[in-house]
């Protein structure tokens, strides 16, 4: 980051955010995640990506706004797709909560520690959500990771080791590709948005992009064997 | 042109969680029918650790 893009983000973080900012970007932000979790469900595939809207807004304008954009988000998709969505409404505030603090505590400025956060956020989305399809949907929720929690089932595995380890699985490649394209995103909004704390600039990312792509690619082929 | 504070957005935040007590019961009977019970328990337990979260956020906040 050069210095002013420093001194900007220094009186940025100064004061506060301008609320027309905070009107626009929560209600696209909320869009995007609708949009990711359909186009995602629709074509069965092993993700999410309804997380990619709440990522951006908590890691710039602050984590309890990224926690509005998931509760918007769930709430929206429970009326479009059913009501299965709304309880892991609650998933997308703890998402928002890890890549809002973490932002806060600095761990969005540096590629290592981003990535640190990434997986952090898919680790506390999973022990969250865990619970949610075990006692609400009694272990599958019609998901394409369900037939990784099958296969681990009939492994031998019990039901939390199985739900967890499934969840986890989707979640990291999961928040992890959301991380980095909120990323992507956030290079493109104005500098003065950034009141949560400082974000790397998504610029000569060689070795995270690899990496990422790396997580994403692994565990989609984990997924795909598991469906042969 | 006003400014919006993270005092805002923990207000936001607690807005939301409130609008998710709300859409519980709905999504409750669609899902679980005589099992309703258990599941709106199950989901009230994980806002109102949420709201506790918000709680210590607005307690912990410094103007």
């Amino acid at each position: 980051m050069n210095e002013t893009d420093s001194q900007k983000l220094s009186s940025a973080t100064g004061g506060g955010v301008p609320l027309t900012y905070v009107i626009a970007l929560v209600p696209v932000a909320s869009v995007l995640n609708v949009i990711g979790g359909t186009v995602a469900g629709a074509l069965k595939l092993p993700i999410f990506l309804d997380m990619i809207g709440t990522a951006v807004v908590a890691m710039t304008i602050g984590p309890w706004w990224g926690s509005l954009v998931g509760v918007i988000t769930n709430l929206t998709m429970g009326f479009i797709t059913g009501p299965v969505s709304i309880p892991f409404a609650a998933c997308n505030v703890v998402g928002a909560l890890v890549w809002g603090y973490g932002t806060r505590w600095g761990w969005a400025n540096d590629k290592i520690k981003f990535f640190g956060l990434s997986v952090a956020s898919a680790v506390f989305v999973s022990l969250m959500a865990a619970p949610i399809v075990i006692f609400v949907f009694g272990g599958a929720t019609g998901h394409a990771s369900d037939v990784l929690t099958a296969g681990l089932l009939a492994a031998g595995n019990d039901m939390w080791t199985a739900v967890f380890s499934s969840n986890i699985i989707v979640s990291a490649a999961d928040k992890i590709l959301s991380s980095f394209l909120a990323l992507a995103i956030i290079g493109a909004l104005p500098t003065n948005l950034q009141v949560t704390g400082p974000i790397m600039k998504a610029e000569s990312m060689g070795k995270a992009v690899l990496i990422t792509a790396g997580t994403v690619v692994g565990a989609i082929l984990t997924v795909v064997s598991m469906n042969l | 042109m006003r400014e919006v504070s993270s005092k805002d957005g923990l207000g936001a935040g607690i807005v939301g969680l409130g609008a998710l007590y709300m859409a519980y019961p709905y999504a409750s009977s669609e899902m679980a029918g005589d099992a309703a019970f258990g599941t709106l328990s199950g989901m009230c337990l994980v806002a109102g650790f949420l709201t506790v979260c918000a709680g210590i956020a607005v307690l912990r906040h410094k103007d």
